[in-house]
């Protein structure tokens, strides 16, 4: 018995550390409405600067007011003001980008501007190893128990504040129907901006106070943990704090358990205990109804139709074609460049930007055609280029082992379909992300999948006594599988299936009111998507011919998701554009060193921001802008030449787009 | 072009470009080439890249930032050092060496890819001297294009060819059985060991090369976890069945935040008289900032441990240089491993051109490298026989063992004239106590 409790009571701080910050985004998911994935960065700010502040010789206690009472609430304000304040009304993607894009902003910024820390972080009060007292003969350390009390008594006094009628409520009513709390007389921007300070004070406190696990401040620790911690916010159904907390000590422990009974070396050990809290993620979502889909809140939603699905503006016929012939101008001024005039290195560069908008083709079909949040398209490019590589370890031609590739990860790609059919909204993309962590902490770990610390080498493809070993032909190869993969997807589009896609991305129900299977087509949207990311990513294996699990982590598909949001989800062209403009930029960026070393992050980041106000993306809204400037300077010459003018009839014919966007 | 009945809409700009693609390549057809496998030879052009009358030009690549900079980024420093303190006494044969472009990876394969292709294809380097990368994508492309490539050896690519060079030899067998921490298990009479890595590849597999030594070589493991979630963040589970298992010495292939916060739980649970054996955290700024947790903690490097300057004077002259040099080229630069494995990177890159002499091709570099026998880098490392060092390891495995006692690293074991403790590899499967060379064999530093 005395064994058993020496396992219990370490998990119960433990698994305090998972409630602490799963109450930080059950509270900000209650009181805002967004999934803020970006709560692990913002604790991370706070244990940043009141470390430096220490270190520096502030009291620990002006170092605390200045980190967590100050600058915490100051960010979260302006996330709201800037940002958040614009989604209240709108679907989950929408909430999710920006929040993936300060992910990955926040950190950077945060390193160009202090750096970094790589001191021991500060104790807050008590010395974190010192043992203060035994609890059945079992030692209790200053960690251990501040990391308890302060996660009991603050998630048990948040527990009764969002109780409350004064705050609770409000807060509450906003998330739920920012006109019928109006009409009640809550003022929303008010409520919203006070719902922010509050959850960014709460992760300026995470952060402060569980800095000392580690032994460094740093922003991937702060980000594994909480991604960790989804689960105990998913067992609380992202609705109640009482379970929240309860679902992450019951995760510690069950993890002290596991690590504790299971056979020391045995599979299980090495495969349960990894997987585990992403396990109990995945089930969550699945068993709890709070992530059903179809769950409609707002009980005035039903006053407007539901947003239309982005399209394009209608073009003048000059200006439509003169666009287009200005794309196939730098489109082939691009190739010859890449052939012909640039160094060896650019052509590396410029074939990785195909390869990669080959990957992000996948998000464009699911996420810009049908609407869905996939988390884990880094992981299916995985499951493609381990099985090229695996295949060509075992002699089979790689260019077979490519499109096996496809197939394999098209299977993956059902598989994760098939538990998303019940689910809605953040939910989706919640799933997918459990699947990535599986992939990334058991799956690609095992010797016939990653080949584990001596990864996989992927020669490149010989076809007949054709070889692509040279990377001019390799790129010709690459661009070949974009070109046909792109016109695959645009057809697509423009068939039934693209068709039925735009329906379910603008409503599910209405989708299914007309006939559609949605469940279908969500496997049909899940396993393509999954075969294009499989194709790409053994691609990118035979274009850099050493791959490794890691080169396909869930950070990746964060990543792929921000850029292609930022720069234009709903084309082929935006797939394209985000793949090129990625690979140039990263090269670009790559020059720089130290603090700027992280601008990449920092521009794709940024730019994920915009969705907000231009889910098209930054690169269709500038091509936009640049095409309305053409369509008046047009306007402006054509009554110059004494033409006829006004809108109606200027330019003759306006092409008329209808149906998804390009 | 107008939309249809069925509101069909026309080709767009999408298909357009990916049209222009299809009609450029058609356009620039004479341009594709079926063009030489990846590992071609060298042409001509390519094997006196970077070189001049007067000067080479070389190039770097490491993370310099990322998640864990300071494992990897000083190796930069320490190639830039030597090559200045040889530049200051003339050069080689009349050549300064100019480590003129030093790139960060950031710790991303794809950038490091792209930044090998960069230093070889746009800044036309010579060799690449001062490399250290948790992903080492690059060095398949320098391997298939012989381009002389030396640095910190923690990658399967360092095994790729004839032409890179590990700063200890370039052959890695992660879980071949491991003779180090069986003969310190042995000297501290162990009844029960017990191994900890990551739930990450490279740990894993490193710590199954420890488990096969430690039963090869007749030590109980009585627990192993080779799957702990990456960072650390607790290990009172492991702690306390180590403890019931009666574990006295612990092997730990985690980062040093993972051994430190290992070290705490020990002393909280009260697990004490335990033989650690760490893999990371060998350096004084590590010491500096964790004392206590370090205490008694033993490391082993395969090269001579920078306390022998203090302790040795004069009696291991390379490390002596390393140091001053150090001090005198990067103030501010505390000695570190990686830093030590640039040092020695760019000392065999030096005695490679030194070997070969005026007329410098990349070709004729690789062959005098790969015809030494006994590499010490002045003396600090354990000899590596580049003869075999490409594709195995050789018949003689020396390692220095040092331990933290109070603020201090110290050298221990080793033998009468030397700090490396050395064994004949490989040796049968024995209970007996694993044999020390003694006296260390020919060629071993300081002999």
């Amino acid at each position: 018995m005395a064994l058993f409790f020496s396992y219990l009571l370490p998990g119960i701080p433990y698994g305090c550390a998972y409630a602490l910050m799963a109450a930080g985004l059950v509270l900000t998911y209650r009181a805002s409405g967004v999934f803020n994935l970006a709560f692990g960065a913002q604790a991370y700010v706070s244990a940043l600067l009141f470390s430096i502040a220490v270190q520096h010789g502030w009291p620990v206690w002006a170092a605390f007011v200045m980190a967590v009472v100050l600058a915490s609430p100051a960010l979260g304000l302006a996330m709201e003001r800037l940002l958040f304040r614009y989604t209240r009304t709108s679907g989950p993607l929408v909430k999710l980008v920006p929040a993936l894009g300060l992910l990955i902003a926040i950190p950077s910024v945060t390193q160009m501007i202090i750096g970094t820390a790589t001191r021991l972080p500060s104790p807050l009060v008590l010395q974190p190893w010192q043992v203060y007292f035994h609890i059945a003969s079992t030692a209790v350390s200053g960690e251990e128990l501040s990391t308890t009390v302060v996660t009991v008594v603050v998630v048990g006094a948040l527990a009764v504040v969002m109780r409350s009628r004064a705050v609770g409520l409000r807060m509450r009513s906003v998330v739920e129907s920012p006109r019928m709390a109006e009409l009640a007389g809550v003022r929303a921007d008010r409520t919203s901006a006070g719902a922010w300070a509050l959850s960014s004070l709460f992760a300026g406190l995470a952060g402060v106070l569980l800095a000392p696990i580690y032994s460094q401040v740093s922003s991937s620790d702060f980000t594994a943990l909480l991604v960790a911690a989804i689960a105990a916010a998913a067992i609380g159904g992202f609705e109640s704090l009482p379970l929240t907390l309860a679902g992450g000590i019951g995760l510690g422990v069950a993890q002290e358990l596991i690590a504790g009974y299971l056979p020391s070396g045995s599979i299980l050990s090495s495969g349960l205990r990894p997987a585990f809290p992403f396990a109990v993620l995945a089930v969550a979502l699945v068993a709890r109804r709070t992530f059903r889909r179809g769950a409609a809140r707002d009980p005035m939603a039903s006053c407007d139709p539901p947003a239309p699905a982005f399209r394009p503006p209608a073009r003048m016929t000059e200006v439509a074609v003169g666009s287009r012939v200005f794309s196939a101008v730098v489109a082939s001024l691009l190739v010859a460049a890449t052939l012909a005039l640039v160094p060896g290195n650019w052509e590396f560069v410029f074939t990785f930007g195909i390869v990669l908008s080959i990957v992000f083709l996948s998000i464009t079909l699911l996420t810009g055609m049908g609407g869905q949040i996939s988390l884990c398209q880094a992981t299916f490019a995985g499951a493609g280029a381990l099985t090229a590589g695996q295949l060509a370890m075992h002699a089979v031609p790689i260019g077979l082992g490519i499109l096996l590739g496809g197939v394999l990860a098209a299977a993956l790609g059902a598989v994760v379909a098939l538990p998303t059919l019940r689910l809605g909204g953040i939910a989706v993309g919640l799933l997918t992300l459990s699947f990535a962590l599986l992939a990334d902490n058991v799956l690609f770990l095992y010797p016939w999948s990653g080949n584990g610390a001596s990864g996989l080498t992927v020669p490149r493809p010989q076809v007949g006594g054709v070889s692509f070993a040279g990377s001019s032909a390799f790129f010709w190869l690459a661009l070949g599988f974009l070109v046909v993969l792109g016109v695959a997807v645009k057809l697509l589009q423009g068939g039934t299936t693209g068709r039925e896609l735009a329906a379910l991305r603008g409503s599910e129900r209405a989708a299914a009111a007309v006939g559609i299977d949605v469940r279908r087509l969500r496997i049909v949207a899940f396993t393509l998507s999954a075969a294009i990311a499989g194709v790409g990513g053994a691609l990118y294996g035979s274009l850099v011919q050493s791959i490794s699990p890691n080169d396909f982590n869930y950070q990746f598909s964060l990543v792929y998701v921000v850029v292609v949001a930022a720069v234009g989800v709903y084309s082929v062209a935006g797939a394209v554009e985000a793949g090129v403009l990625y690979a140039v930029l990263m090269q670009l960026v790559s020059t720089m060193s130290g603090r700027f070393s992280s601008l990449l992050a920092l521009i794709f980041g940024l730019a994920a921001l915009t969705y907000v106000r231009h889910p098209e993306g930054v690169v269709a809204y500038g091509k936009s802008w640049v095409l309305d400037r053409a369509e008046q300077l047009t306007r402006h010459l054509q009554r110059g030449a004494g033409r006829p003018g006004g809108l109606a009839t200027v330019g003759g014919r306006r092409r008329q787009h209808s149906g998804t966007g390009s | 072009m107008e939309a249809d009945a069925e509101g069909r809409r026309p080709r767009a700009g999408a298909l357009t470009g990916l049209t222009a693609l299809v009609l450029a390549a058609a356009l620039f057809a004479p341009a594709f080439t079926i063009a030489a496998p990846a590992g071609a030879a060298t042409s001509p052009a390519g094997n006196t890249a970077g070189v001049s009358a007067k000067r080479v030009v070389v190039g770097a690549l490491a993370s310099q930032t990322g998640p864990l900079p300071a494992n990897f980024a000083p190796v930069v420093t320490g190639a830039e050092a030597y090559l200045d303190m040889v530049d200051a006494r003339g050069g080689v044969n009349g050549r300064k060496i100019d480590l003129a472009y030093s790139l960060d990876d950031q710790s991303s394969p794809s950038i490091d890819a792209s930044q090998a292709r960069t230093l070889v294809q746009q800044d036309h380097v010579f060799a690449v001297v001062g490399v250290a990368t948790p992903s080492f994508t690059g060095g398949t492309f320098l391997a298939a294009n012989r381009v002389p490539t030396f640095g910190l050896n923690v990658n399967p690519q360092w095994m790729a060819g004839p032409t890179m060079f590990g700063h200890n030899g370039s052959y890695i067998e992660f879980t071949s059985p491991q003779v180090q921490p069986a003969f310190l298990a042995q000297q501290h009479h162990v009844h029960a060991a017990a191994v900890l890595a990551y739930n990450v590849a490279q740990s894993q597999q490193g710590c199954q090369g420890t488990i096969n030594g430690l039963r090869r070589y007749g030590v109980p493991v009585a627990f192993e976890d080779l799957a702990i979630p990456a960072p650390a963040s607790d290990l009172h589970a492991d702690v306390i069945r180590m403890q019931h298992a009666g574990v006295d010495m612990i092997v730990s292939c985690m980062d040093l935040g993972g051994d430190v916060l290992l070290a705490q739980t020990m002393r909280q649970v009260g697990m004490k008289n335990v033989t650690q054996l760490w893999n990371d955290g060998y350096s004084e700024q590590s010491l500096g900032q964790y004392t206590t947790a370090m205490q008694g903690v033993y490391f082993t490097e395969p090269n001579v441990p920078f306390e022998v300057t203090r302790l040795h004077p004069k009696v291991y002259p390379g490390m002596d240089q390393f140091l001053k040099m150090l001090k005198k080229y990067a103030p501010g630069t505390l000695p570190s491993e990686p830093a030590l494995a640039g040092w020695t990177s760019a000392a065999l890159f030096v005695a490679g051109m030194k070997a070969v002499g005026r007329n410098l091709t990349r070709s004729r570099l690789v062959a005098a490298i790969n015809r030494m026998g006994s590499w010490t880098a002045d003396g600090i490392l354990a000899p590596v026989d580049w003869r075999i060092a490409h594709t195995g390891s050789g018949p003689l495995n020396c390692t220095a063992y040092i331990q933290v006692r109070g603020k201090k690293f110290v050298p221990v074991y080793g033998t009468r004239r030397s700090v490396f403790s050395c064994f004949k590899t490989p040796a049968p499967p024995t209970t007996s106590p694993i044999r020390l060379l003694n006296p260390v064999p020919a060629g071993v530093p300081p002999t």
